[in-house]
This record gives structure tokens, sequence and C-alpha cells, in this order.
């Protein structure tokens, strides 16, 4: 999939990782520019991956998971505590991923089996909150319920990332590279055999593909990326609590992910970037119900969404793009872009 | 929810044991009203309900409201019926158009509305935990043969059963239910035979609903109230259907009462394994028994 775009009468196709970088770079500046920090930046793209992570096994394979906050927390804790050791960023992030990874491998082979749909969203929420209470419990890693404290940053080929702007650069690094590999997975025969399974489970093995292997291999790539979100989530707060792998984070990104729109790539994206400039407006407001309540906004615009545009906003972008194209198309008669349908007007129609 | 209440009073080996026993069948009391409700819209109308742990702190702060003006029982009654109600109507305006959609469409809906409900609850009541304390003709114990039974818990665990037995009946041996049951197995020829399928799918979720807000309603004075009791009940309320089976009305009886009586045990004898026991024993369940203690085939398969 690339975008065209017309220069001098001569079509220019962009590849959407480009122009994907190319936001990353503004993307501070429009932050500040709406009355924001850099480091609010950096948080709101942190939930970007977050979000981009949990939709390549929702959005993919259709299994709706509940519990992915267990691996954005326990990537974050494998983080911190690798940090305190070498304070390498890269390396502790890698960590992250694999630990991630290790945790979801076997709760991939014990649940994709045995559970689709709501039963799984239920059994992934409770295995979650399992996690949950096993970091308060275990103390002596995670440092209970004072969660994990004494993060350290370093300094990355001379670079200190202590200042927020390089901060930010060194997060919109490590996001180009977890939605890269997210592109590749998606882009590649597996992703498609994961979308095929997401449209019609019960006709894939007809093709001969087993859909819980598929499934399984989903679960495990969607935690390594939410685990990597949570490994830069521990740097941008210096902090771990344990609250990180409740079911409410999940929620949070499940509840981004939806405003942003399944089934598309870029869309959880745009969800977490305009629920978390909502939320940080809304915390920043001077009215008292604002500041105290602004969770319940967020839940009715939430519950409005799924009523009206279960397609989310890029559902929504979607139709509006439809509409103008068809507008165009019909005032200019049918030269359309090739390929587009044009719908069929009076008085214009061939 | 780490706060049962552990009876000091008595005294050691049996007396302990069997308070402890005593405190856990209050406790599965509670999370069967729960747990059959989420479960009687869960196998019934094939929605899961997450708003159902919102409904439950509803009922516990109604009562509590109406308690000064009418007296506890009615008060219960009432905010029982008021969650209902509320049910019925949030199905009528927002669930119904979500049937045609995949199931999990109606899982972020109610989720969404949670946190509106939560919040609603924080503002109008507060945000701090409050006491609720039993009514004076429910205070006190009764004593038999050296055992201690406290008239409340006694109270809880009598209409418990009543309500078991109502709803079991309810959905068995009369025409709604037998109007239901069949409108769950092909809701088309069921409305061809000129009955009101969409009525009967309200009036299933007005009970379930009014399952949570008893539920809640009665746990007040047991555990006092406070605006993070659903969201740390949803999950237990989830456990207890996943370990009982979905959509069996037993499964949800033997669960809840199951995980009652293990928690309340586990608080005294090994408390750090509280919270941690009833997601072991759903792991270990779903490894033998995916469909859970009582899971029907073909339900959500």
């Amino acid at each position: 999939m690339t975008l065209p775009f017309t220069v001098a009468g001569r079509r220019l196709r962009i590849h959407p990782m480009a122009l994907f970088a190319a936001a990353l770079y503004v993307f501070p500046y429009v932050v500040v520019a709406g009355g924001k920090s850099t480091v609010n930046a950096s948080e709101f793209l942190i939930w970007a991956v977050f979000a981009m992570g949990l939709n390549l096994l929702w959005g993919h394979t259709g299994d709706l998971s509940f519990g992915h906050g267990m691996f954005f927390g326990w990537g974050a804790y494998a983080a911190g505590r690798m940090s305190r050791r070498v304070a390498f960023v890269p390396l502790d992030l890698a960590v992250a991923a694999l630990v991630a990874m290790l945790v979801a491998y076997p709760l991939a082979k014990i649940i994709v089996r045995r559970a689709t749909g709501i039963y799984f969203a239920m059994i992934t929420l409770a295995i979650g909150e399992m996690f949950y209470f096993l970091a308060i419990r275990m103390t002596k890693i995670t440092g209970g319920e004072n969660g994990l404290v004494d993060i350290r940053l370093g300094k990355l080929a001379g670079i200190d990332l202590a200042r927020p702007a390089n901060f930010y650069y060194m997060t919109a690094a490590v996001a180009f590279l977890a939605v890269l590999a997210a592109w590749r997975i998606t882009r590649s025969p597996f992703g498609q055999v994961c979308r095929a399974i997401q449209q019609n489970r019960a006709r894939v093995p007809f093709l001969g593909f087993d859909p819980v292997r598929y499934r399984e291999r989903a679960f495990v790539y969607s935690a390594a990326i939410c685990g990597v979100a949570g490994g830069l989530s521990a740097f941008l707060f210096r902090q771990v609590a344990p609250d990180t792998l409740r079911w409410t984070t999940t929620g949070e990104a499940v509840l981004i992910t939806m405003i942003g729109g399944l089934n598309s790539f870029f869309g959880p994206a745009a969800g977490a970037v305009s629920v978390k400039f909502l939320e940080a407006t809304l915390i920043a407001r001077p009215e008292r119900w604002a500041r105290l309540y602004w969770p319940g906004v967020i839940g009715a615009v939430f519950a409005i969404m799924v009523l009206v545009a279960p397609g989310g906003l890029a559902g929504v972008a979607e139709r509006v793009r439809a509409l103008v194209r068809n507008r165009f198309a019909a005032g200019r008669g049918a030269s359309g872009a090739p390929g587009t349908p044009v719908a069929p007007v009076e008085g214009t129609a061939a | 929810m780490g706060n049962a209440v552990v009876l000091g009073a008595a005294g050691g080996g049996l007396h302990q044991l069997f308070d402890l026993f005593l405190n856990g069948v209050i406790l599965g009391g509670i999370y069967v009203l729960l747990a059959l409700g989420l479960n009687v819209i869960l196998g019934l109308i094939g929605v899961i309900n997450f708003a159902h742990a919102a409904f439950y702190m509803l009922g516990a702060y109604l009562a509590f409201s109406f308690t000064p003006h009418i007296g506890f029982l009615p008060a219960v009654v009432a905010a029982a019926v008021v969650v209902g109600i509320l049910g019925m109507v949030m199905e009528v305006s927002v669930i119904r158009p979500l049937y045609s959609r995949i199931p999990e469409h109606a899982l972020l809906l109610t989720f969404g509305l949670t946190l509106v409900a939560t919040q609603v609850v924080r503002a109008h009541w507060g945000d701090y935990a409050k006491p609720f304390a039993a009514p004076k003709f429910l205070a006190g114990a009764y004593s038999l043969g050296g055992y201690e039974f406290p008239k409340y818990r006694l109270f809880v665990v009598a209409v418990t059963a009543v309500v078991v037995v109502a709803v079991w009946l309810l959905l068995n041996k009369t025409n709604l239910g037998l109007v239901i049951r069949a409108g769950v197995l092909d809701a088309e020829m069921v409305g061809a035979l000129g009955i009101n399928v969409p009525l009967a799918f309200t009036l299933t979720f007005g009970l379930g609903s009014l399952l949570a807000g008893l539920g809640g309603a009665m746990v007040g004075p047991v555990n006092g109230l406070n605006p993070d009791m659903a969201n740390s009940i949803i999950i237990l309320a989830f456990v207890v259907v996943v370990i009982g089976g979905l959509g069996s009305f037993w499964g949800s009886v033997v669960g809840g009462l199951l995980v009652g009586v293990l928690r309340s045990v586990l608080v005294y004898w090994w408390s750090p394994a509280t919270e941690l026991v009833p997601f072991f024993l759903m792991a270990g369940l779903l490894l033998v028994r995916p469909r859970g203690l009582f899971g029907v085939e073909g339900v959500f398969e």
C-alpha cells in the first residue's frame, strides 16, 4: 500500500512508513503548539505503540485480549530491573520484549486453543489480574505495592536521555522500529492468514492452515510490542507502579484502539494521541468536574463511538474520504482516481 | 477486595474453622447473586455485561441512600428494583442495536458505561469509603450449642437461597422461562410463533441486573461502600462464571460458594494467597475442563 501524490503532473508514491517517520519528527512540535509538553509527546507515543501492539492481535486475528496490561507491565518491570545492572536503553528494551514474550508464550499455549470471542476476553482479563496480584506479592522483584524505583536511564552514544527532547527522539526511534516490525508482520503471508482468521475462522483450516498456531504466534508478537511500550514507560516515568498491570490499564488500551479504529494499521496511534490529548486537556481544566471525573467523559465518548462508529476514527476518516471523493468525481464526470468506485449521479453517469 | 471480615471472638480450632466457613458462605452468597445475574444474561442473551459490577455498586449506594428514609429492608428491595429498571433501560436503548453485531461490541459498550457509572458514583457519593451499619433488628447473633450465628449473615444466606430457588423456578417452570430459553435457541422461530422475543430479552436483562443490585444492596453492611467496589469485584465475578461454566445455572451457584469459602478460609490460614487462589483454580480448571465445572457444550464455541 502506497499513497499516490501528484507533483507537477507526475504521480509520486510515498511509503506510509516514510510518512510515519515524518509524523514522528514533527509530532512534539504539534503537541507543544497544542499547549502540552514534550514529556506528554513521549507519553502519547508510548500509548500509541501499546495500542498498535494490541491491535496486532485484536485487529488482525479478531481475538480481543483484556489482559495485555500484563505484558506492558512486565515489560516495564523487566526494563526497570535490567537498567539497574546495565543502564543501556536498547538492551533493557530488548530484555523487556523478551520477558513479555516469555510470559506470553505459555499463556498463548493455554488460552488460545481453548477460548475465542468474549470467552477469550474474560479469560485474558482474569489472567491479567492474576499477574497483578503476583506482582504485588513478588516484593523482591517488583517492589510490591510501592512499585519499582531507581530506574537508571544512562546515556546513549553520549546523548543525555534525561532531557525531554532527547528522550522523545529516542522513543520515536524505538517506536519506528516497533511499528516497522508490526508493518512487516501484517504484510507477510503470516499476516494474511491472520486476517483470514479474523474474517472467517471456520474456513481457514480448509486452506490447510491451523488457526490456533497463527493466533498463538500473533499473541506472542503482540505481547512483545506491548512489552517494549511498557519498557519505554518505565524509562519515561522512572518508576513502575503495580497498577500498570491492572486490567484498568488494558481497558484504556482497548478503549484507545477501538476509538482509533480496529482493522486500520495507524488508527490505534491516532486513537492514542486523541484520547491522551483529551485526557491531558481535561486534567488541566480549571473546572472541578473535568479534573476529577475525566475518565467518565472518556468512557462516554467511547460508548458513543462503539454505538455509532464501530470503525473508530479511521472508519470515520474513510467515510469522509469516500464522500469527498464521490462529490469530487461527480463534479468532474467519471475521471476520478482509477479503481475508485464512483457513485452514479444523475446527469453525469456515462 | 481483601476486606473479608474474620470473626475474632470465637475460640480456637473447630469454632474458628466454623466461623471462617460461615463467613465464606456469606461472601459466596454475594458472589452467587452477582455471577448468577451475569451468567443469566450471558447464557440466555449472549451478552457479557461489563456494567454488571457497576449495577452491583449502584445497588449498594442506592440502598445506603434509601435506608434513612424508608428503613433497611424496603431500601434493599427498592435499590434492587431501581437497578433492575436501569438494566432494562440500558438494554432497550443501547444494547439492543448491538445484537446484530459481534458480541465483543456489547462488552466494549458496557465497559465504557462502567467508567461513566464509577465517576457518577464518585461525584454523587464521594471518593472515600463509607461505613454502612446493619439495621438493629439484624445486629447481634444467635447462639446455638456454643456456635455463634450473626443475624445479618444468616439473613444474607437466607435471601440468597430464596432468590436462587426463585430464579430457577422462573427460568424452568414458567412460560416466561420457556420463551427465554427457546428465544436463545432460535429467536426468529419463536418470534414467528407470535411471541414478543425482544420483550423477553429485556426482562431477562432486567432480572440479571436486579440480582446484581440485590447483591450490592446486601453487601454494604458486610464490607462497607467505596467507589472502587465495582472495579475490584468484576474480575472475581468473571472468574466465578468461568469456574462454574458459561451459561450454567448451578455452575454459578457452586462456583460462587466455592470461591467465597476458599477466600474466607485462606484469609486466615494463608493470607498472601487469598487474592491469587481463585485465579489459580480457574487456570487449573481451564487446563482439564475448559468449559468449567458445569459448562454446557456449544455455548460460545
